[in-house]
């Protein structure tokens, strides 16, 4: 069972600066929950992360387009030619259309996915969402996540000075 | 800050705090104001949707013989129909990537609606070839699927193009839009009052928490499909193009129809974003986020598409002349002066001449102008796309079979009634969904407000 406590503040700037000193004392924040995206507090967490989404979509984007032309050749040449005034079966030209589509749209799919699988959504329960204020994480509040720790919640207090403390018990 | 930027202009007016952005926002889902407007539009739309339905059940029973097609002109309605509500569709993924990537800060007001806008034109768009089809029942052949007849399709066709490319942007449109919302439909999770309304924008957030994590993964994944969105915009209307420059007629077999189709789907699109944009700023008050610079803005980007526009006729017409081709330069002479010619002189006057307006300051902040004239740009635009169907099918290489096309009021039912389903689908999104990215608005104000 995991429990948290949430230092709560009322900018970007205050949350960043924040984790950054909490990270320097090494008590670096397990997460930061926030209203809109803050540049660069990803590298003071406690585990920071380079999820590699764009690889991931580049390779699927790959095998999409090699399907996609892969499935007309076969088509075309193996299974069902049409010999229509001796043209080349493999007409390439006129087969690199659906692979433009197929490479855009594996990319796009297996992105999602990967979006999802990354970020562990879809999550239709988490211990973060008993707490009232995490509410306002999505409206207009910056939230610090620690594990639940006297001593650390003293620390946070005294040295980050938030606006708040909340705790979080399931 | 200096004093020159103190007093620039904002893209957000009048707002005073972030929760006043949310309260906005959310008020046309959670308490609505002006709902009889919203009920009597809801009304006038779904008559009309309950028009096209019975047109469409109608073209099922009698076959496409009800619309004005002849052995001639054996593209009709459907076809530029088909054309026009794609190109619409086309400037909600292209002004929320291209403006993305470009970083340009009146994105944020525009791309919600925009791409609802992307995804109910190309649905209603997708439909028009199929009631052409004269069998839809067999629209599946163009799928490839394993049969027993062991049975392709033809990979070489441009109609089998069409297919993969408008499959392919609908699709990616969809994604492209959900995942921007998903920290809107974490907002509404919290705000709901009802605990159904609750649970169904919960199930549909995923269980976002705005963890910075959360965001890492996010802003990454939304700005690669930022970059795939420009490319598949570009490839959509240009493979569009393909069905009529893949072939041999006078008029279609030209190399600049790629780029006249997508400038001309920018358009058309960029105008119905006007049309929708001062119908959302009235309906739901969305003054704040709506401004009349972001109108002068849009009017610069439809004056550019016009004299692009009016190049790309030009071109046309020098094109015809240039190659000394008997048809072509006939067919320039019918457009000028055969009987579609009112028609023609329309279209060149309401997507070349009226939207030269623009140059001036004082119409681009006049919202009413700027509405009128782009409402006269989709006109013309759709002048244009049933002109290029007629035009070339009414009068091309031999003149035994040269005819005109006499539109049936069934032709009409279904335009109009897609104008219906297009309005209904759209007022039913700014009930039920936020018209304006609140987590995108929430940033750019506070950028804005910095001091």
């Amino acid at each position: 069972m995991s429990e948290y406590f949430l230092a709560e503040f009322d900018t970007a700037h205050g949350a960043m600066e924040a984790a950054r000193k909490a990270s320097q004392a090494h008590h670096a924040p397990q997460d930061v929950l926030s209203h809109m995206p803050i540049e660069g507090i990803d590298e003071y967490l406690a585990r920071p992360q380079k999820p590699p989404v764009g690889w991931v979509m580049f390779i699927a984007g790959a095998i999409g387009a090699a399907l996609g032309y892969f499935m007309q050749w076969y088509s075309a040449v193996i299974d069902y030619p049409i010999i229509s005034g001796h043209r080349p079966l493999n007409s390439w030209p006129a087969f690199l259309l659906v692979p433009y589509e197929t490479n855009i749209l594996c990319a796009a799919i297996v992105g999602l996915l990967a979006w999802m699988w990354m970020s562990g959504l879809p999550k239709p329960y988490h211990p973060l969402f008993f707490a009232n204020i995490t509410a306002r994480a999505v409206e207009d509040r910056y939230l610090l996540v620690f594990p639940r720790d006297e001593t650390l919640a003293e620390w946070v207090t005294a040295h980050l000075k938030p606006r708040a403390l909340h705790e979080v018990r399931e | 800050m200096s004093a020159e930027e103190g007093t620039r202009e904002r893209w957000i007016e009048g707002i005073d705090s972030l929760e006043e952005i949310n309260a906005r926002i959310c008020a046309p889902i959670l308490s609505p104001a002006h709902t009889w407007r919203w009920w009597v539009s809801l009304l006038f739309s779904g008559t009309l949707t309950l028009i096209m339905v019975v047109t469409v059940t109608w073209l099922f029973a009698h076959g496409i013989g009800i619309f004005g097609n002849n052995t001639t002109i054996v593209w009709g309605f459907p076809i530029a129909n088909y054309v026009w509500w794609l190109g619409i569709g086309h400037a909600g993924t292209l002004i929320s990537a291209l403006l993305l990537l470009t970083r340009q800060k009146w994105r944020g007001s525009l791309n919600r609606f925009a791409e609802a806008m992307t995804l109910f034109a190309v649905s209603l768009a997708g439909l028009m070839p199929v009631f052409h089809l004269g069998r839809p029942y067999y629209l599946y052949w163009i799928i490839p699927y394993p049969n027993v007849q062991g049975l392709w399709p033809q990979w070489r066709s441009a109609l089998v193009w069409d297919f993969w490319a408008v499959g392919t942007y609908i699709t990616f449109s969809a994604l492209f839009w959900y995942v921007g919302l998903v920290p809107d439909l974490a907002m509404l999770r919290e705000r709901a009052k009802s605990l159904w309304a609750r649970r169904i924008y919960g199930a549909f957030a995923l269980g976002w928490r705005g963890s910075a994590r959360h965001w890492e993964i996010y802003e990454r994944y939304y700005r690669y499909m930022a970059g795939l969105a420009v490319p598949l915009v570009v490839s959509v209307h240009s493979i569009v193009s393909l069905d009529f420059a893949a072939s041999l007629e006078p008029g279609w077999a030209d190399t600049i129809y790629p780029p006249y189709f997508v400038v001309g789907a920018l358009y058309s699109g960029f105008a119905m974003v006007v049309v929708l944009a001062a119908a959302l700023r009235w309906g739901c008050s969305f003054e704040p986020f709506i401004t009349p610079r972001h109108f002068d803005v849009i009017a610069r980007v439809l004056l550019t598409a016009s004299i692009i526009m009016g190049v790309s006729y030009a071109t046309e017409w020098l094109w015809a002349w240039y190659s000394g081709d008997r048809a072509e330069r006939h067919l320039v002479a019918f457009l000028f002066t055969g009987p579609y010619a009112p028609l023609y002189y329309g279209q060149l006057l309401f997507n070349v001449v009226v939207p030269q307006a623009f140059w001036s300051a004082r119409v681009r902040r006049n919202i009413p102008a700027v509405v009128i004239i782009s409402i006269l740009i989709n006109v013309g635009m759709w002048l244009e796309r049933i002109l290029i169907v007629w035009s070339t099918l009414s009068h091309d290489y031999l003149p035994s079979v040269w005819r005109i096309f006499l539109p049936t009021l069934w032709d009409w039912l279904l335009l109009f009634g897609s104008l219906g389903a297009f309005m209904f689908m759209f007022l039913l999104f700014v009930r039920v969904l936020p018209a304006m990215p609140a987590h995108e608005l929430r940033k750019l104000w506070l950028e804005e407000n910095a001091s």
